[in-house]
């Protein structure tokens, strides 16, 4: 399983809980990488990325008392990320559209090229339906599906049931593979 | 034969299914569903890891530069809160007005963070209500006795601040403390007490540290995660 961190420093973080500012430091510089590549697979943006971040760390820290010892704090960082995440992109919701339409297929690419198109058109088409997923979906289906984590984990990390957990990530899978039928399609009747 | 649902499927990709032995069972016999459970291995294949950016070494100490001004605001509400829990401790009307407010699932230290925002919000109110009094009377009553309720609970909030670092708001508190002092007392001729009020701005100081308790209640919102 891929997680954010494979060792956590338990004494760092009964530091930073404890006000030593340097402890939350080596916190900030040990995860930072690992909450940016999970902001930016929710986000789909860099920008928003990097607000998810900051904003991730600063409520980290705002809630270290909350933070229970025996847990793994990478775990609860990415709940944080998670949700910070979340949040950022309903609020973005509500005064932008972020549909963005799907691109047309283009068949019928000869030689040696047309694994590269056809892996570019993959890429695209899969970008396109992340985008159009809810973010609950595309939260599950990250956490899932990139970060490995079990449906109970990502239950508990998204504050839903794992019942519910299950059927987010049904459905992304379901958009995703149907944004991809078109070229199966293709590549079918493609001679 | 009945087939298995995409649903199961999926869940048998991810290693989550309820029961694996059943979904085996069935793939050994219907072509159907292992075709099936191949072309979902294979569009998840072709989703791939979701490529990031990637941020450089040195991203953690940039992440760090952009964060650390932001959390010393929590760092000196943190150190209020714990040195004043006396002072609050003093306010216990208003605790129990509060915390009905508020309701139990907020954590317990923004509780009493709250309600020291509260307090000290309150204590500035009446101050400032007491010294435009003493500004705008002619003659007479200057206010003697509420300048001694306030008088106590000015000092505490001024040591604390004083023991957590707080300088500025120490200061003001201090200067407010000296005021209340001599209202009290009732010694001071109220012109005296005039032209140090407006001399040393201490109307204005103190609604500067005013403002600042209501911005940082305003940052105690709750947050969900």
């Amino acid at each position: 399983m891929k997680r954010m961190q494979a060792v956590v420093d338990d004494e760092v973080v009964r530091r930073a809980r404890g006000g030593d500012e340097n402890a939350f430091r080596t916190l900030v510089e040990t995860h930072s990488r690992d909450v940016f590549r999970l902001a930016y697979r929710i986000t789909r943006n860099e920008e928003d990325a990097e607000d998810t971040v900051q904003e991730t760390f600063i409520r980290a820290y705002r809630n270290l008392d909350g933070f229970e010892a025996r847990a793994n704090f990478g775990t609860w960082l990415y709940r944080i990320t998670a949700n910070t995440a979340i949040d950022l992109l309903r609020r973005k919701k509500r005064h932008e559209g972020r549909h963005t339409p799907l691109g047309e297929v283009q068949p019928g690419v000869a030689g040696a090229q047309e694994g590269l198109v056809f892996g570019h058109q993959v890429r695209e088409r899969v970008d396109s339906a992340l985008v159009s997923l809810s973010e609950l979906e595309r939260t599950a289906f990250v956490l899932r599906h990139c970060e490995e984590l079990s449906l109970a984990e990502i239950s508990s990390t998204l504050d839903i049931s794992v019942s519910a957990t299950k059927q987010a990530i049904f459905r992304a899978v379901k958009k995703l593979r149907s944004s991809l039928a078109p070229l199966r399609d293709v590549s079918r009747t493609t001679p | 034969m009945r087939h298995l649902e995409e649903q199961a499927l999926i869940l048998h990709h991810y290693g989550e299914g309820d029961d694996p032995a059943l979904v085996e069972r069935h793939l050994l016999d219907c072509k159907r569903c292992r075709d099936e459970l191949d072309a979902i291995g294979r569009d998840l294949r072709d989703v791939g890891s979701i490529p990031a950016p990637e941020r450089g070494a040195d991203y953690g100490a940039e992440v760090w530069r952009a964060v650390a001004p932001r959390l010393a605001h929590r760092r000196s509400r943190r150190t209020w809160v714990l040195a004043a829990a006396a002072v609050v401790l003093t306010g216990t009307f208003l605790a129990g007005r509060l915390s009905t407010r508020l309701g139990s699932d907020i954590p317990q230290d923004e509780v009493r963070e709250r309600i020291l925002l509260v307090a000290l919000g309150e204590h500035l109110d009446r101050s400032e209500v007491l010294l435009l009094e003493v500004v705008n009377t002619e003659k007479g009553e200057l206010g003697q006795e509420a300048a001694r309720e306030l008088l106590r609970a000015s000092r505490l909030y001024r040591q604390t601040a004083h023991q957590v670092g707080d300088i500025a708001t120490g200061d003001v508190l201090e200067e407010l403390e000296r005021l209340l002092l001599d209202v009290a007392h009732g010694s001071t001729p109220s012109d005296t007490l005039k032209s140090r009020i407006r001399d040393r701005d201490v109307l204005f100081k103190i609604r500067v540290l005013q403002t600042n308790f209501k911005a940082r209640g305003q940052l105690l919102a709750p947050q969900r995660f």
